[in-house]
């Protein structure tokens, strides 16, 4: 039941984002037979060190979903303290309930079975606009944007435009 | 180790009894060329079990009258209103069951589900009985009965277990027979609006061609008038039309977490609804909170959302096609 449950849920929202599109990224399977891999692909949010930026990431969905979140990973180069170096995603919301690896995420903010692939995208491009540099996942992307703001412009800018060249 | 075979025995029996009443009809119709004592006394089989379990409800009521008399005739009026529906319900069943199933397919059906849910509880065995029953009556392609058996033994599994896996079975079976249904009558519907809307098509015609051939000299004002009313009729179908089209389930009747349709909503305190299996197991697998607002919350704190329940039943009958599981 947990695994069906998981794939109808997956299914109605790929649909459902095929018929309605949001502004501001687009999603859909790496592979059409698995529900559980998504592609996304984030535009870089306007009025923000990304705009113009096209930055791929992949979702992975467990199979109890949604009791449990699924891990983004950036497959494009980012820079930006709530991305581990090997792209993966750090925000409080892909982390469930109990688990609190860096202790400074309230029990309120993470994971919550109401997330839909709609809703953590958005957060996702929400943390682009505003790091947490409190918890980060990247320390010298967050010492960067902290103390060198410059340095930090620079890297980002030099993503923005390997992901357009990527296009 | 005595309870347990007496749960499984009993288990066995009420599966039998199920099925007997299913396959009750094919027995009668096989004996149906020969005719006579031998086929009544065949399709009367099933129903003796039935009367024997009714009685008792009686005996304990006349027992507790004081009147003698009082109780003799209720008691009476209730054995022969029995009576009269036992031989209803035989002379229905012979009627209806003129065409032979395939039996060894719903044996097999039956013994694979039956092996699968061997360790289910009495009041389990009691789901799975009107479940079977309900499964054999669609197999036979009695539609109406069939959906009311599964109804019934989705009401018990609610009861006995919302959680269980068994629960959301019936319903999805449930749900397939729903949506066969609304396939079915809304072909119907849709073929009688069609030949409803060419007739009067024609009347319209018809009436412009007669009046066009009667009045010279106001030719164009009677043509707009005609588009006209050809548009107008245009309307009025598709409006008639509009509740067999499949479009969306409106929000406020979709669970926040499934974004399904609710089956058996319930609402917390905090206000919002939800699936009750699918915020049981988030209470139980996930935290104790409400997923949306994450006030603390117990699973005793949900409560039947009975509004939103009825909501969705009206929904359901007006547009079947939300049956569908997409």
């Amino acid at each position: 039941m947990a695994a069906s449950q998981a794939s109808l849920l997956l299914q109605k929202q790929l649909k459902d984002l095929c018929k309605n599109p949001v502004d501001g990224f687009s999603a859909g399977l790496v592979d059409e037979t698995n529900i559980f891999e998504w592609s996304v692909t984030i535009i870089g949010p306007p009025d923000t060190l990304y705009e113009g930026g096209f930055f791929n990431a992949i979702m992975s969905f467990p199979s109890n979903y949604p009791n449990s979140p699924p891990s983004v990973k950036f497959t494009s180069e980012i820079w930006h303290p709530n991305v581990y170096p090997d792209g993966r995603v750090c925000i409080s919301i892909l982390h469930p309930p109990g688990e609190d690896p860096n202790g400074y995420e309230l029990a309120s903010e993470r994971w919550t079975p109401v997330h839909t692939v709609e809703s953590i995208v958005l957060s996702i491009i929400s943390m682009l606009s505003s790091p947490n540099d409190e918890s980060p996942a990247n320390v010298e992307a967050a010492k960067e944007w902290r103390d060198r703001r410059d340095d930090f412009k620079k890297k980002v800018s030099r993503c923005v435009r390997k992901s357009q060249e990527m296009l | 180790m005595a309870e347990w075979r007496r749960g499984i025995l009993e288990k066995r029996h009420q599966i039998a009894m199920a099925l007997r009443v299913a396959y009750g009809g094919v027995m009668a119709a096989s004996h149906g060329g020969h005719g006579g004592i031998a086929g009544w006394a065949d399709s009367s089989q099933p129903y003796p079990s039935f009367s024997s379990s009714a009685a008792r409800p009686a005996a304990v009521s006349s027992a507790t009258n004081d009147g003698v008399s009082v109780g003799n005739a209720h008691d009476n009026r209730r054995r022969r209103s029995l009576a009269r529906r036992q031989q209803t319900s035989r002379r229905r069943t012979r009627e209806t069951d003129e065409r032979r199933t395939r039996e060894t397919g719903e044996r097999r059906m039956t013994h694979a589900t039956v092996t699968r849910d061997r360790r289910m509880t009495h009041d389990d065995g009691s789901v799975l009985a009107h479940y079977m029953l309900g499964l054999a009556l669609l197999q036979r392609q009695e539609s109406a009965k069939g959906i009311k058996e599964l109804e019934k033994a989705l009401d018990l599994g609610r009861g006995a277990n919302p959680k269980g896996y068994m629960v959301e079975e019936i319903w999805q079976e449930l749900a397939k027979a729903k949506y066969l249904e609304w396939e079915r009558s809304s072909s119907k519907r849709s073929w009688e609006l069609q030949s409803l809307k060419e007739a009067c098509e024609s009347a319209l015609k018809e009436k412009h061609f007669l009046d066009y051939s009667q009045m010279e000299g106001f030719v164009d004002d009677a043509t707009t008038s005609h588009s006209e009313q050809l548009e107008a009729l245009e309307r009025v179908f598709n409006t008639a039309a509009e509740a067999d089209i499949p479009t969306e389930v409106p929000d406020y009747l979709c669970c926040r977490i499934t974004l399904d349709i609710f089956h058996d909503p319930v609402i917390t305190p905090s206000g919002l609804t939800y699936e009750r299996a699918v915020i049981l197991e988030h209470l139980q697998k996930v935290g104790k909170f409400d997923p949306i607002t994450r006030e603390p919350l117990d699973p005793s704190q949900l409560v039947p959302n009975l509004a939103i329940k009825e909501a969705v039943e009206a929904f359901l009958d007006k547009h079947g096609w939300a049956y569908k599981i997409d």
